[in-house]
């Protein structure tokens, strides 16, 4: 498993008290995305420049001449770097952060189980999310499965640009899918995202129709698919099952992720206080077949 | 909830004990007036002092009970007094605790001259390097409430008054017993011809509330309280007579403040002798008092509780209250709440609102956990159900039960007298016997200073006021705060708990472990105050086994730490009851670290250490849950008298229902883990930061600080600064 972070009390993907694991690599890139560091699937180091302390320690440990010193100015050679994150380990200030850890399912699971107390008190849970986790389908299942061994709850945070095969391999392990919708229109998808949307529309259909539990979350960023709410309110009202829909207000403070990996930021400016992290209300068209 | 009165009088009520517009220092806050009164109604506070000394040598040869009531009485009679125009409370101008300079202050010289050297000199040294602090403490009486609402001032001097002729009828009363009654019934007396001045003077004014004032003055004149006005006029002057002038600071107001008023509010709503606006502007007047009075530890009150049956005592007025303090914006007093599975749902979900909107002067208490403690001490359920919380984090047995503190423990001191000693110490396990050894001498020596010291207690502060509201000191006629309760317990309170554990595994980690350093040069980083040593207390810093962060071995060693500890419960006390302990700091772990120097966990000499049963500053690093699994590992319902938890939430991560619903899952899954007191801060780092660099535009912004909200703004630099490094980790 490839992940850049465990989120303990993540009181906003799903029900109660969670622990979200952000798994490494996603198939979109999402101009407005505040998680940068999980889009590619590779190990990528982060260089927070305002933390340094110019204290050197970095240097004396990389063995791929990455930290340059010059004049008591210190430079980091990204183009070197192999991501091995010792430098890491020895910045006593956390200028330099790896995303990008390997674990076996053995080595996470009792990280997650740490705080099984707290999901049992809240009625809460652990969450898959990312990047996105089922690009790595088989080791979901397989964490999945550690957590139904001990009863607990759990959440699939997707993005749906997956395999039909990738959904089908959690589904029998997954209570409740957080499943993203961005925009309807597939020009405006390809726009912001670079990615078509059929196969995210198709994905939420196939949901839908096995009555898999749903939570549809919606960031909606203004002035890119704001928009495009009616049309994604009508999407969701002509769902089979009544389904919970969420607007995920928009933030800009992943800025400085950007800069410290060194992608071009394209987070859109911040327009304050236009939409509430609140519940949609949907018209649910409850068909029978 | 608006009062349209209390606009008017809002000015007046904030000012009433000291003028907001000067500079103000809680820790001297009785020596500050406020609102004046009118000359011709008594004398000012220099002229009672010098009646008082003249007094002190006049009665010289009396029993100490005796002369303090006389004195008390005296300034009773002498004081000024108001019934203004903006307040439904009446006034007492001599608030300052008069009698201390004539009588307790030189009885304290005295009891000291009496008690061992070996305890003065233990008592001295032990303050000065800052590893103890054995005090007489005088500051956590709660009266026996329900005494006081069912018979009034007038009612308990009848009482006692009933005890002594039962006792006369019996035997002659030794001169002792003749003291303690003599001085309630001159105590009792004072506060009812108080009563009838204030009365009077009330009849005099013109204002609107004087007639109601007068009304209520005049029933508790004759009797109990008949309604709700009087019920909290009768606990405004208990607190204020007793705290102010006896010398004896009453903590909780009373015994469940929604649950006593209910009583009232019912019988007020069917009879129309109020209507619920009516209540709610007494509730915010009340409230505003000790707001205006503003103790530093902002003053207690407790909500909620669990009936005989086994139902929850939360109730409209438990709402209504709430209600009233939210809308005052005030943090001071602090209200406590009584958390148990039977609290209802809403009404969780409005006390952890008024956290996260405004981070509210709130410690939750659970219940359940609490009455364990009592459980294991073998007190009857009768007995505890309804215990009263009698501090900031601390607990006794209603009506039967006087706690007070006894001594302050720094168990971080300690690490430093065993490194001081560990040349020989081959492993960790030697170290830690080392350790302990130490820690139990300065436990033994805490004990046996402590026990002499409170054997003075009467001799310094005999407690007329507080005795005649427990039943079980009129039988035995005995002081009630000293040996006149049913039960008593006196306090070791631990502070500086986690920078303990923490310098205990960095000793661990940096000397035994990674061999990084020698204990002899451990010894030379810290008296360098890690000067020239920085790579060193980085190591010490980053040292992977914290307290906080539900690291086991951190968490073992805070396990066997808090076992040790606890082990020192149940011994005797002089006061025919036992010794207790507690995990909480007040402001010790800024005093005592001090003093303290450098300390193997990276602390650099004079910071200050933990507090409560908190992580060192920043040092929680994994989160809350993490946090709240460490804390669970201190066994906080082993501590008989309190333990607490402060944690810091990000508001984000309170927002919508979730948050709501997160923040109840914190409490419960710490209440299921055996949890005592938990409190939070709800705030962000970038908050503080801008509030640091604009204290103009955030004058409101609070803090919990162990214990009690202070205004971000009021702290110091450094204080500010480890409060934004803590806030960072969770971001």
């Amino acid at each position: 498993v490839r992940i850049t972070n465990i989120k303990r009390f993540a009181v906003h993907d799903g029900s109660g008290i969670r622990t979200t694991v952000f798994f490494k690599g996603c198939p979109l890139k999402c101009i407005w995305c505040h998680n940068p560091e999980t889009i590619s699937p590779r190990p990528e180091m982060g260089y927070y420049q305002h933390k340094c302390v110019s204290c050197g320690r970095c240097a004396l440990k990389c063995a791929s001449g990455v930290q340059v010193f010059e004049n008591g100015v210190h430079s980091f050679k990204r183009e070197l770097c192999v991501s091995c994150g010792v430098c890491a380990k020895v910045c006593p200030v956390q200028a330099m952060e790896l995303y990008g850890t390997e674990y076996t399912v053995e080595e996470i699971t009792p990280l997650l189980l740490e705080d099984e107390a707290f999901y049992r008190t809240s009625n809460g849970g652990i969450t898959l999310s990312g990047g996105e986790c089922l690009l790595q389908d088989g080791e979901c299942a397989a964490l999945l499965a550690e957590m139904k061994k001990h009863n607990i709850h759990t959440a699939v945070d997707t993005c749906g640009n997956v395999s039909r095969s990738a959904i089908d391999t959690v589904l029998p392990l997954t209570d409740i899918f957080l499943y993203d919708i961005k925009a309807v229109d597939e020009d405006m998808h390809i726009k912001y995202t670079g990615k078509s949307n059929k196969l995210i529309i198709n994905n939420l259909m196939y949901l839908d129709n096995l009555g898999a539990p749903l939570e549809i979350r919606i960031p909606l960023v203004p002035g890119c698919n704001d928009s495009e709410i009616e049309a994604i309110r009508e999407l969701l009202s002509s769902l089979r099952h009544p389904v919970k829909a969420r607007i995920i207000p928009y933030h800009d403070f992943a800025r400085t992720k950007y800069k410290a990996l060194l992608m071009d930021d394209t987070m859109p400016e911040v327009i304050p206080d236009i939409i509430e992290n609140k519940e949609i209300k949907l018209c649910h068209n409850r068909r029978v077949s | 909830m608006e009062f349209p009165n209390l606009k008017n009088d809002l000015h007046y009520l904030q000012n009433k004990y000291h003028d907001t517009a000067k500079p103000f220092n809680p820790h001297a806050r009785m020596t500050y007036h406020g609102a004046q009164c009118d000359a011709d109604t008594g004398l000012d506070d220099g002229e009672i002092k010098e009646g008082l000394k003249a007094l002190s040598v006049e009665m010289a040869s009396l029993p100490h009970s005796v002369q303090k009531a006389r004195a008390f009485a005296y300034i009773l009679d002498n004081g000024r007094i108001d019934v203004n125009e903006h307040d439904y409370f009446i006034t007492f101008y001599n608030w300052g605790r008069l009698l201390y300079e004539s009588f307790i202050d030189k009885w304290r010289t005295e009891a000291f001259a009496q008690i061992s050297p070996e305890s003065n000199r233990f008592i001295e040294e032990t303050w000065a390097e800052g590893s103890t602090w054995v005090y007489m403490d005088f500051d956590h009486s709660v009266p026996d409430w329900h005494a006081l609402y069912e018979l009034g001032f007038p009612g308990l001097l009848k009482r006692a008054r009933e005890y002594r002729v039962k006792k006369e009828n019996r035997r002659f009363l030794t001169l002792k017993e003749t003291a303690y009654f003599d001085a309630i019934e001159i105590e009792y007396q004072a506060i009812l011809r108080l009563i009838a001045r204030l009365r009077i003077f009330a009849l005099e004014q013109t204002h609107a509330k004087a007639p109601l004032a007068a009304a209520c003055l005049g029933r508790l004149y004759e009797g109990p309280p008949q309604n709700t006005y009087d019920l909290l006029m009768l606990i405004y002057l208990y607190f204020l007579l007793s705290e102010c002038v006896d010398a004896f600071q009453v903590r909780s107001l009373g015994s469940g403040l929604d649950w006593d008023l209910f009583q009232f509010y019912k019988k007020d709503l069917k009879s129309g002798t109020f209507t619920k606006n009516e209540i709610a502007e007494f509730i915010a007047y009340f409230l505003m008092q000790f707001s205006a009075i503003g103790n530093y530890w902002s003053h207690p009150f407790y909500l909620g509780g669990t009936q005989r049956n086994g139902e929850t005592k939360i109730n409209e007025v438990s709402y209504l209250i709430l209600d009233v303090y939210d809308s005052l914006e005030i943090y001071n007093p602090k209200i406590q709440i009584k958390y148990s599975r039977n609290i209802p749902p809403a009404f969780t979900g409005k006390f952890l609102d008024m956290i996260r909107r405004k981070s509210a002067s709130m410690v939750i208490v659970c219940e359940e956990n609490v009455v364990g403690t009592f459980a294991k001490q073998g007190i009857p359920y009768d007995d505890y159900f309804d215990f009263d919380i009698t501090g900031c984090y601390e607990y006794a047995v209603r009506g039967k039960e006087t706690g007070a503190g006894g001594a302050w423990i720094v168990p971080l001191k300690i690490v430093l007298d065993a490194l001081d000693h560990a040349d020989q110490a081959g492993s960790f396990d030697d170290f830690l016997v080392l350790y302990y050894n130490r820690l139990s001498e300065l436990f033994e020596g805490a004990y046996t200073a402590a026990n002499e010291m409170e054997q003075f207690l009467e001799y310094v502060n005999p407690a007329p006021m507080y005795s005649a509201t427990l039943e079980n000191s009129l039988e035995q006629a005995k002081d009630g705060y000293f040996d006149g309760s049913v039960y008593t317990a006196t306090g070791f309170t631990v502070t500086s708990f986690a920078s303990a554990v923490d310098s205990l595994m960095a000793v661990r980690y940096l000397v035994y472990d990674k061999k990084l350093v020698t204990i002899d040069g451990l010894r030379g980083a810290l008296k360098a105050d890690w000067e020239g040593y920085d790579d060193l207390r980085l190591k010490a810093l980053s040292c992977p086994w914290k307290y906080g962060i539900n690291n086991p071995e951190a968490n073992k060693m805070a396990e066997e730490l808090s076992d040790f500890i606890s082990r020192y419960q149940g011994r005797p006390n002089a006061r025919n009851g036992i010794w207790t302990m507690e995990v909480h700091s007040a402001r010790q772990f800024i005093e005592m670290g001090q003093k303290i120097g450098a300390t193997p966990d990276g602390r650099k000499s004079g910071e200050e250490t933990s507090k409560n049963a908190s992580p060192v500053m920043g040092m929680d690093k994994q989160g809350v849950t993490a946090l709240i699994l460490s804390a669970i590992k201190t066994k906080p319902d082993h501590f008989y008298s309190g333990h607490c938890l402060d944690i810091m939430l990000h508001p984000s991560s309170t927002e919508g229902e979730e948050g709501l619903a997160a923040m109840k899952g914190l409490i419960d899954t710490y209440a299921q883990g055996g949890g005592a007191s938990i409190q939070f801060n709800v705030v962000d780092a970038q908050t503080l930061r801008k509030a640091q660099e604009n204290p103009g535009l955030y004058q409101n912004l609070q803090i919990r600080v162990c214990g009690w909200n202070v205004l971000f703004n009021n702290m110091c630099k450094e204080e500010q600064d480890a409060y934004i490094k803590r806030a960072e980790n969770i971001a």
